[in-house]
């Protein structure tokens, strides 16, 4: 009977360690994701809110917490209907990969004024290709229990196996920059 | 001992799957089978997204590509030009305002996407496209003003074989044809039939036969005919286009031509729309 008990407290003990708390994407926020194409003359961006995901932190409080968010890829607009289309079915493939995926744990965590600026390990699945990726972002507390969530950092496309899309006669840059930014509430 | 180790690492691994959060489904793409608005001269049932602007101008040239070298195979002889300016109130409904040099013609045109059925075997959408055309030059004074006007009427039916081929159909029905024909003082309507296949070779290129037959009501002398090709990239269509009619609006292009479709009578245009 007592070697049942320590089982069970056991369980619960270490389970609650597992995680202490999760916040998902607030979809009620403003969110954002931004890709911003260079180009010689000019510079487009393709945009969309809906991202989703979740961070549930650890018993370490954010470090080593589970980092996820998606980005539904047919939503992304670059504010002209044509080339949305042109970059859905030419170049992202979203009919067969809708969505992109970033997995990872948060690394390295430094509390700065009353901001946390983490480091997170993991791979990103853009074009159903994954790529390890170090995300550097900011975890701003809302004052609700929740955090504001801001990264910005690279995608380079032919890391993904993502052709070099062309407007008009020139081709964009490579590497595009990438910026997040929305808000996770507190679930549990 | 051991138990208990094992009990903690299952139910680790159980909780650490245990997030509440639940994964929504992707949004699926709007349903499109044709890529530009228009095959060569004849609508599809195709728009634009939601708030975006639609330019355009085209010319067809009045010299045969027959006219040689001199005339620069046509493009020396002037042309009809056209441009036009549409925005989509919706995803589904596009308006569009045109004029062309040819008898100073002002054209108002409003699409509706009507039905889509998004089938993997036999998909298709469905459109239709009411317009009229004010003719503010050209049209004899002794048949007075109301005859300037030129009402019709398109309903557009768009199906893809293989994703590789598209083909439309557009009845058409139009008022008042016969504005610039001597014989006749009373006003008469016709109906044409405009089809066209679209081959798409790749995600840019894809080349166009376009046929526009009367079936029934005024015409010129030959129906019209025209094929061609169409470049797409960046918010832009460019197409090149040689057919026997050197009209371009809908209210003149399907009434038919005075020249018979063939190598002698081609004449050369092409068309440059840029979604804003």
């Amino acid at each position: 009977m007592k070697k049942n008990i320590i089982i069970i407290l056991a369980i619960i003990l270490f389970s609650f360690n597992a995680y202490s708390s999760e916040y998902n994407v607030d979809k009620s926020k403003k969110n954002l994701v931004k890709f911003t194409s260079k180009m010689t003359l000019d510079d487009f961006d393709g945009t969309t809110d809906k991202i989703d995901g979740f961070m549930a932190d650890s018993k370490d409080g954010l470090l080593n917490s589970n980092f996820y968010f998606e980005v539904d890829m047919n939503t992304l607009t670059t504010n002209m209907g044509l080339r949305d289309r042109h970059m859905r079915d030419n170049y992202l493939h979203t009919s067969k990969y809708p969505k992109s995926n970033y997995k990872g744990n948060i690394t390295s965590v430094q509390e700065k004024n009353g901001k946390f600026e983490v480091v997170v390990e993991g791979d990103f699945f853009i074009h159903g290709v994954g790529k390890k990726t170090k995300i550097n972002a900011s975890l701003i507390p809302d004052g609700n229990n929740g955090f504001k969530v801001v990264a910005k950092f690279i995608v380079k496309l032919t890391d993904y196996k993502i052709e070099i899309p062309q407007m008009m006669f020139a081709k964009i840059n490579e590497n595009m920059d990438v910026v997040i930014d929305f808000m996770l509430k507190k679930v549990k | 001992m051991k138990k208990i180790i094992m009990l903690m690492l299952i139910s680790l691994n159980l909780f650490s799957q245990d997030v509440s959060w639940k994964p929504s489904e992707a949004t699926v793409a709007r349903f499109q089978l044709f890529h530009s608005t228009c095959a060569l001269n004849q609508p599809t049932a195709e728009t634009i997204k939601q708030g975006d602007l639609l330019y355009g101008i085209e010319h067809r040239f009045n010299l045969p590509v027959t006219s040689g070298v001199d005339n620069l195979f046509g493009l020396d002889g002037g042309s009809t030009i056209r441009m036009h300016l549409g925005y989509a109130f919706t995803d589904n409904l596009l308006v569009d305002l045109a004029r062309t040099n040819r008898m100073a013609n002002y054209e108002l045109n409003i699409k509706q996407r009507l039905f889509e059925f998004n089938d993997e075997n036999f998909p298709v959408i469905v459109a239709g496209n009411v317009g009229i055309a004010y003719n503010t030059k050209g049209v004899p004074e002794a048949l007075g003003s109301g005859r300037k006007v030129q009402p019709f009427a398109s309903l557009i039916v768009n199906t893809i074989i293989a994703k590789k081929i598209g083909l439309g159909i557009v009845p058409t029905y139009l008022s008042n044809t016969n504005i610039n024909d001597a014989r006749y003082t009373e006003s008469k309507n016709s109906f044409t039939v405009g089809l066209y296949a679209q081959y798409f070779i790749n995600d840019n290129w894809a080349i166009i036969l376009e046929g526009t037959p009367t079936v029934t009501g005024w015409r010129d002398t030959y129906n019209s005919y025209a094929f061609g090709a169409e470049f797409e990239t960046g918010g832009h269509f460019f197409k090149f286009i040689f057919g026997n009619n050197t009209a371009i609006n809908l209210s003149q292009y399907n009434l038919g031509s005075a020249q018979k479709f063939g190598l002698q009578n081609l004449y050369f245009g092409f068309q440059i729309t840029r979604d804003l």
